[in-house]
């Protein structure tokens, strides 16, 4: 009786030292491990609108400056009706919540502009929700580091 | 009791031996189980205690076991102040609380943020089911026990701070049950404690104070965590002790939706040390780390943790 206790804890802390996460098959798409100061253009979600992404600097714990500005793909026209909202977090810990921040639009270099706060180290996920007007889509991107 | 156990409890070494759950109280990240609250002895009635732990995080294991280090001009470190007391309502049965008071301090290449928060209370009720009694060397201790943790501390979903530092809690309701069984062989003494964690799940409505346009259904994953201890009781006085702890956390759901990566794993070492002054008074030690289990652990801060405790008990 004994011996069988002691093989199913010894079982059970073998199996426990095992994977436990399956990395996702497609962890590469739209993923660039860190945006750096360089800028990235993608389209969004639905193709609707061209975005370009940049970052003042390579992401770090503490406040992240991210601009952004996006425009119709087809006609690369734009309105002054756009709004951007960027919602973040780390999709592995789903526990520490969804931030969300409103872009603040600068006219003087046509830019949005917001500060993302990245609590710890690891994977985060970034959402835009762009708005133009009538038309809607969003673009994610992810950042590690 | 018999006269024999009870001239049995009453020395030093016994109780010391016995000191260590609330010297381990927020070593890890999670905790939790018999290291949550205090644990009376057979024959005492109230136990009072205090411990301060200090946390130091080095760097984070990701959702697949990749090494994150905190990156360069920054820290994170945590001090908690937790305090407890245990009450004998019956002879088997026992009842104790905890309230951690946590100071936590990050360091951004920015600026420094720092906060002093109540943490989230424990509640406990244990009952010893056998006793460890000398004249029968295949007996062992056995308690089981089961708990609640109220979600009372600020947590992400209350905080009003956009770095979050003074978030102290998980914001949600977790109960807990396990067993303990322990058995004394002089100058050793063998324990193994294991405990399951219950989250209830949550409907997020908002974060940091903030109302989400979409509200959803969050259910933490379930913890299960077990803590193997070796103590060995240097003379009437001075007790030392090495254990292994294992937390397994399962996987989360959004929605109803398997969160995948979100599964985590941390097995850590601890050292003790404890001191009693007399049968009321003790003092103990402890250091924990992951070391050398950093390859197994998933999903879980790297740090290192010091804790002291200091316990009164009454008779």
């Amino acid at each position: 009786m004994k011996i069988r206790i002691l093989s199913f804890i010894l079982f059970l802390s073998f199996m426990g030292c095992g994977p436990m996460n399956k990395k996702p098959e497609d962890s590469s798409a739209n993923s660039p491990s860190s945006l750096g100061s360089s800028g990235l253009t993608r389209f969004s979600k639905d193709n609707q609108f061209l975005v370009y992404v940049e970052s003042a600097s390579k992401p770090t714990w503490g406040e992240n400056i991210y601009r952004f500005r996006f425009k119709y793909s087809k006609n690369l026209a734009k309105t002054s009706a756009q709004t951007i909202t960027v919602q973040y977090d780390m999709p592995t810990m789903p526990s520490m919540g969804t931030s969300e921040e409103i872009a603040t639009y600068n006219p003087e270099d046509d830019f949005f502009t917001t500060t993302l706060f990245f609590t710890m180290s690891g994977r985060w996920q970034i959402t835009l929700k762009l708005e133009d007007g009538a038309l809607q889509d969003e673009y994610t991107f992810e950042i590690s580091f | 009791m018999n006269t024999r156990l009870k001239s049995l409890f009453r020395w030093p070494l016994f109780f010391i031996s016995i000191l260590f759950p609330l010297v381990g109280h927020t070593s890890g990240c999670h905790g939790g189980g018999g290291s949550q609250t205090l644990v009376l002895l057979p024959t005492q009635y109230y136990q009072f205690g205090i411990s301060t732990s200090y946390q130091f995080m080095k760097g984070s294991f990701d959702s697949y076991g990749f090494y994150n280090p905190t990156p360069s001009h920054s820290s994170l470190s945590s001090m908690t102040m937790a305090l407890g007391a245990g009450m004998r309502f019956l002879e088997f049965w026992q009842g104790a609380f905890s309230l951690p008071m946590i100071h936590r301090n990050q360091t951004t290449p920015q600026k420094n943020y720092s906060a002093t928060a109540l943490g989230d209370p424990v509640l406990e009720i244990r009952h010893t089911f056998l006793e460890d009694v000398g004249f029968l060397p295949y007996q062992p201790e056995l308690n089981f026990y089961g708990g609640v943790k109220l979600p009372l501390g600020t947590s992400v979903y209350t905080s009003s701070d956009p770095s979050e530092i003074d978030v102290v809690g998980d914001g949600m309701t977790t109960v807990h049950t396990g067993f303990n069984t322990a058995k004394l062989y002089r100058p050793f003494k063998f324990s193994l404690d294991g405990s399951f964690f219950y989250p209830f799940q949550k409907k997020v409505t908002q974060i940091r104070n903030v109302s989400l346009e979409t509200p959803y259904v969050l259910k933490s994953g379930n913890r299960m965590q077990l803590i193997e201890n070796i103590s060995f009781l240097l003379n009437n006085h001075w007790n030392s002790a090495l254990g292994i702890k294992e937390l397994w956390i399962l996987k989360s759901k959004k929605d109803k939706t398997i969160v995948e990566g979100s599964a985590g794993r941390l097995f850590s070492t601890t050292a003790s040390l404890s001191y009693a002054y007399d049968v009321s008074w003790n003092v103990g030690m402890s250091y924990e780390t992951a070391f050398p289990f950093y390859r197994y652990a998933v999903n879980q801060p790297h740090s290192h943790s010091f804790s002291v405790a200091l316990n009164y008990g009454i008779f």
